[in-house]
């Protein structure tokens, strides 16, 4: 400071110069400039490099594609067409320019001439007219003789129609000429176009690097309007730039491109419905639109709260818009996870949007007492798992103390049976029993130890493939039924996934093959009264009409039977003191204060708890929540994220626990397999909205199809029928395979397509035998009529039967056709009720050779399918007894027309068995 | 998905290879010089068992005229087997075997004969004797499955085997009904009689396996050696399982 005070009174300000100081700090501005011009253009940019490098790898990849082409170019038969092309086009110019076509010139312009004077001569002839008739016209209106004008009118039209076929022919002939000018220069075109062909490759790809080589870096953005919308329920404009670094996303050729220029995976279906202009990135991926570099545009950084859903978590990012869906098949982790949710009755502690209706998982507990053993009841309650490894129920960590309280209250609690209509007796023989259990069905849904599969294959439908499995050498016939396994296994592990990619329509995803539908039953007797069973297996919708258990109507002495058998597997084991202990009022108490604290109304109907809460956090927001809400209690050894938070809380509840904060979740015991799945559902759950027409809502048919398969879910009728190619397990237990519930939905095989809705409808609501010979037997689920009409739709919208109305015979067709149909059906022909049922005649033979009775036919089939499955039945139920009479048929009927014949005879069905 | 997609390819790749090996390997006919013949019979193990009657159920008057006994295990004197087929499983060359025409019967509600022996891409006309409804239901997988009516008025059915195979053949009308159909592509096979003998002639000499399929005791092999100009004698025991 010093020195500037001296120069200061050295000289006067006004003498100074300050050369130096502007000098420097002129120098100084030129620097800053220049820095803030690098910084903007080369550091504060990666995205150029990316631009630069994807420049780069494309070029390349056009470069290659240019060479490619080129050498097709130069092969000389390539090189000899293209020259003889030339040949063709300098000809064919010459021709222009030659005699041929001025000659055609002339004629052209000579026709057009002679048009022209016919014309002209035609317009003055109707001008002429026009003149007559106006004094016509005028000599009506002065109310004078019109007779003079009108004798001058004829004349003038009738030259005008001798008139007018001449220039219609002049202008066909000028017409020609100019066709036949035309056709020069066609003939250089149709050249010109088929050199283009050959070379026009070459300079596409030509012009596209000079397009590559002009590019210089930009910004892209693509501007969403309104997907999202804002908690005024105004939508909002969102901008992403994702595809400024993600250029290849939406171009073919960068399969196998390295990130960020990878192509997006299945882009033909998810494109396709989702064009990036009117979705753009974020609103699926989340992450941070606006932004250029990339842990901010990812929205890695901290504190951003949509960051980028990484691996199977994107497929959280559908439900935004597809909530009313339950599977999506390009969701496949979402849709298992949300079955998941279904299944395992999360929504019975937690508010769960989309799950509000669905009714309680777990049994009605009001009449446990008349069921079960308390001493069974006691371990269940502390131990499910020990009991049924594979049971849904989860494990709630309680002592025996608390065990024996929940078992108190549930036991005084318990309501009195519904009286019996003749109990259980015993002196039945558990043999037959085992007999029928083995025979009727049971096995469809349930497990028994000691009743194994009889093949091992858990599926056997007989799928016709082109299998190219050729073997070379005789096989014997045990041979080839211990093959049969593997080949099905391999069919079963077939992914739904040849099905073509819009596949709305496609297979509903497998349920997780570690958990049985209904209870295993290897131990029951150690768990329930027989008199219950006995009433129970009797008519399970007597003792809880909400059950999903079916009645299999037993007669009372097949009922007995079973529960003679069923009593065999296990023994009670009583433990001592328990009786009492459970009886204490201070006991009942401490049962109904854990019941309420641990929720176990959520699952189950207990007395004294209709009216009560769900006791959990709503999970409605769950995928967003932030991290301070989430807590961790003492777990340090969780890493503070909300994937591993999820983790562990799902995988084991205690985690969290702290001396102060209890963690009430029950422990259900998961693999890490199954957290991960649940946990993408989870990630699902936020309040984020979309605007109304973003919502994808279901067509009439696919609700049919998802509300359908819900219930097909719900009552297993995938344990005993192959529907929509999978299930059937049951056919494993019977090793004749015409014994085995019949396929519902396989292959060319529609059960909406064969039979007629309204007797599916009464079938479904009461099943009557159809198929004598079987054992196993089509229960009856006392279906609502709800579910009823939803399974009638769902097999018709499968079937492709849009209109699924009655058949009314309206009137006859002609005897002679009903005539040739019964002729055809009968002994001497084709001799169908050589197996088929007709009414009460029954064919002979025993049962197990018959088939179903067609007097059934007019009420149950359509006539339709009818024709088809007469044309071809291995075709549409391969492996079918029914054998194919056509091509084949009689050549002295209707003269031996096959289509005449499958018409009378469908004909005589429908009539056949009257009423 | 990919792991999925690659088991797939795998798996048509190895059918392709599959294809094409049986293919390369195909049976070659043409002319034997002082070839060998296999001889022998084959035996049952143990006490031989008696045939049950079958019962006819239906159509009586038509199956029921004569007594049906069960083919399932048919031994003759000395313990002979009926009904096994003795073939070669290796033979690359050998004597031609014209496509020729073969006939099953239906007569009585029974195959005549039980088990029938047809060259690869023969027709075989299937007889309709009985003039009632039989259906012919083939359970077969290199070959096309089929089951085709043939009523009354059909007296002839014609269908085709292609490929070497044992195919069963029933008939869903009349459930004792059992049948058999060997399709080879080489004409060294043979089907023992009632004294459980069986020839196969002219064969080129060499080393070859020889097996023996009957449809209830299964295959067994046994490795063979033919000389120019010899009888091979050959006497393989059947056992229960």
């Amino acid at each position: 400071m010093q020195w500037w005070t001296r120069r200061r009174a050295r000289k006067l300000a006004e003498e100074q110069s300050l050369r130096i100081v502007f000098f420097i700090c002129s120098m100084l501005f030129v620097v800053v400039t220049g820095w803030a011009v690098w910084n903007e253009e080369a550091t504060r940019r990666p995205w150029k490099e990316y631009q630069l490098e994807f420049n780069r790898v494309e070029y390349q990849q056009v470069s290659q594609e240019l060479a490619r082409e080129k050498t097709k170019l130069e092969r000389p038969d390539v090189q000899a067409a293209i020259a003889k092309l030339r040949e063709d086009l300098k000809a064919a110019q010459a021709r222009m320019a030659g005699p041929d076509y001025q000659k055609a010139q002339q004629v052209l312009a000579q026709r057009e001439a002679e048009y022209d004077d016919a014309s002209t001569k035609a317009q003055f002839i109707k001008s002429e007219l026009d003149e007559a008739l106006y004094w016509v016209d005028h000599a009506i209106y002065e109310k004078k003789d019109t007779q003079g004008p009108r004798g001058k009118v004829a004349p003038i039209e009738k030259q005008l129609r001798d008139m007018t076929p001449k220039v219609d022919a002049l202008n066909a002939r000028v017409e020609e000429a100019q066709a036949e000018l035309k056709r020069f220069q066609a003939d250089v075109d149709a050249i010109e176009a088929k050199r283009e062909g050959l070379t026009g490759p070459v300079t596409a790809l030509e012009r596209r690097l000079a397009l590559i080589k002009g590019r210089s870096p930009e910004v892209k953005q693509v501007v969403v309007e309104g997907v999202a919308i804002n908690e005024f329920k105004e939508p909002i404009l969102t901008v992403d730039r994702c595809t400024t670094c993600h250029l290849g996303i939406d171009r073919a050729g960068f399969e196998e491109a390295k990130q960020p220029f990878r192509i997006h995976p299945h882009r033909e279906v998810l494109f396709g419905n989702h064009s990036l202009t009117r979705f753009g990135c974020t609103s699926c991926h989340q992450g941070q639109g606006p932004a250029l570099e990339v842990d901010a545009a990812h929205g890695e950084g901290h504190h951003f709260e949509r960051p980028l859903l990484r691996g199977d978590f994107v497929q959280a990012g559908c439900r935004k818009c597809h909530a009313e869906e339950k599977e999506l098949p390009l969701a496949p982790v979402y849709s298992q996870g949300r079955q998941m949710v279904e299944e395992l009755g999360c929504f019975g502690c937690h508010n769960l949007p989309g799950f509000e209706k669905v009714q309680k998982v777990g049994p009605d507990l009001t009449r446990v007492a008349n069921k079960v053993d308390p001493s069974w009841l006691f371990r269940w309650v502390k131990d499910p798992k020990g009991y049924l490894p594979k049971t849904r129920m989860p494990s709630f960590g309680l002592s025996d103390e608390d065990a024996s309280s929940i078992a108190a209250y549930l036991l005084s609690a318990s309501q009195p049976m519904p009286e019996l209509q003749g109990a259980f007796k015993g002196g039945a023989s558990s043999e037959r029993g085992r007999d029928i259990v083995g025979k009727v069905g049971c096995l469809g849904c349930h497990r028994i130890a000691g009743m194994e599969a009889k093949v091992s294959a858990s599926v056997a439908p007989i799928v016709p493939s082109a299998a190219s499995s050729v073997e070379a050498t005789p096989e014997s016939e045990q041979a080839a039924e211990k093959q049969k396994p593997t080949r099905a296994e391999k069919q079963e592990k077939q992914p739904p996934a040849a099905k073509p990619a819009r596949a709305r329509m496609a297979a509903p995803p497998p349920s997780p093959e570690n958990q049985d539908f209904a209870p295993d039953l290897s131990r029951i007797a150690s768990k329930v009264n027989a008199d219950w069973l006995f009433a129970w297996v009797r008519n399970p919708k007597h003792f809880r009409p909400t059950t999903r258990m079916p009645s299999l109507r037993l007669s009372d002495d097949e009922a007995r039977a079973v529960t003679a058998f069923l009593m065999t597997l296990g023994t009670k084991r009583p433990i001592p003191r328990l009786e009492q202990e459970i009886r204490k009022p201070e006991r009942i108490a401490a049962g109904e204060r854990l019941i309420r604290k641990r929720g176990c109304f959520g699952c189950h109907d207990i007395k004294g708890f209709e009216t009560s809460e769900k006791i959990a956090p709503d999970l409605s927001n769950f995928g967003q929540k932030r991290l301070l809400e989430l807590f961790f209690g003492e777990a340090v050894q969780v890493k503070q994220t909300w994937e591993d938070y999820t983790f562990w809380k799902l995988k084991n509840p205690q985690i969290y626990a702290t001396e102060r904060v209890e963690q009430l979740m029950p422990n259900f015991g998961f693999t890490d397999e199954q957290v991960k799945t649940l946990r993408v559902f989870l990630k699902s759950l936020n309040t984020q909205r979309v605007q109304p027409q973003f919502q994808r809502s279901l067509s009439p048919e696919e609700l049919a199809i998802q509300n359908g398969r819900t219930l097909v879910k719900r009552y297993n009728c995938n344990g005993c029928h192959v529907i929509e190619g999978q299930g059937g397990a049951i056919a494993a237990f019977y090793t004749d395979k015409t014994r085995i519930p019949p396929p519902l939905e396989m292959g060319t095989m529609h059960e909406g397509e064969k039979v007629q809705a309204t007797w599916l409808y009464q079938f479904l609501g009461r099943p009557t035998p159809l198929r004598p010979w079987l054992d196993v037997r089509m229960p009856a689920f006392g279906l609502s009529i709800d579910e009823a009409t939803t399974l009638t739709d769902y097999f018709a919208a499968l079937g492709k039967q849009r209109f699924p109305y009655e058949y009314v015979l309206l009137d006859e067709p002609g005897p002679e056709l009903i005539r040739a149909g019964r002729l055809l059906m009968s002994k001497d022909y084709f001799d169908c009720f050589s197996c088929h049922q007709q009414g009460d005649k029954k064919p002979e033979g025993p049962p197990d050779s018959w088939a179903p009775d067609l007097n059934l036919a007019k009420r149950r089939l359509r006539p339709i399918w009818i024709a088809k499955w007469l044309k071809d039945p291995q075709k549409i139920q391969p492996g079918t007894k029914m054998p194919s009479y056509y091509p084949g048929g009689p050549e002295d009927i209707l003269g031996g027309k096959e289509d005449r014949q499958i018409q009378a005879i469908t004909e005589y069905l429908m009539r056949l068995g009257g009423g | 998905m990919n792991t999925i997609r690659k088991t797939l390819a795998v798996a048509a790749a190895a059918g392709l290879i599959l294809g094409i090996a049986t293919q390369a390997t195909a049976y070659e006919g043409g002319e034997v010089k002082d070839g060998g013949t296999i001889s022998g019979s084959i035996k049952l193990a143990g006490a031989p068992p008696a045939r049950k009657e079958i019962q006819v159920t239906k159509d009586k008057e038509i199956c029921g005229k004569e007594k049906h006994l069960s083919w399932d295990l048919i031994v003759g004197p000395n313990k002979g087997i009926e009904n096994a087929v003795v073939s070669l499983t290796d033979v690359k060359k050998g004597k031609k075997w014209a496509t020729a025409k073969a006939t099953l019967d239906q007569n009585g509600c029974v195959y005549k004969p039980h088990v029938l022996v047809v060259p690869a891409g023969a027709t075989v006309d299937i007889l309709n004797s009985d003039g009632i409804l039989h259906n012919i239901h083939t359970y077969s997988t290199a070959n096309p499955a089929f089951n085709k009516a043939q009523p009354k008025f059909k007296k002839v059915l014609t269908a085709d085997f292609k490929k070497p195979e044992t195919i069963k053949v029933t008939c869903d009308a009349h459930g004792w009904m059992l049948g058999w159909i060997v399709v080879s592509d080489h004409p060294y096979v043979a089907v023992t009689d009632e004294k459980g003998e069986f020839t196969l002639k002219d064969v080129p000499p060499g080393q070859y396996k020889l097996e023996v399929w009957h449809e209830t005791l299964g295959k067994s092999a046994k490795e063979v050696t033919v000389k120019p100009k010899e009888d091979t004698k050959l006497h393989i025991e059947l056992a229960k399982k």
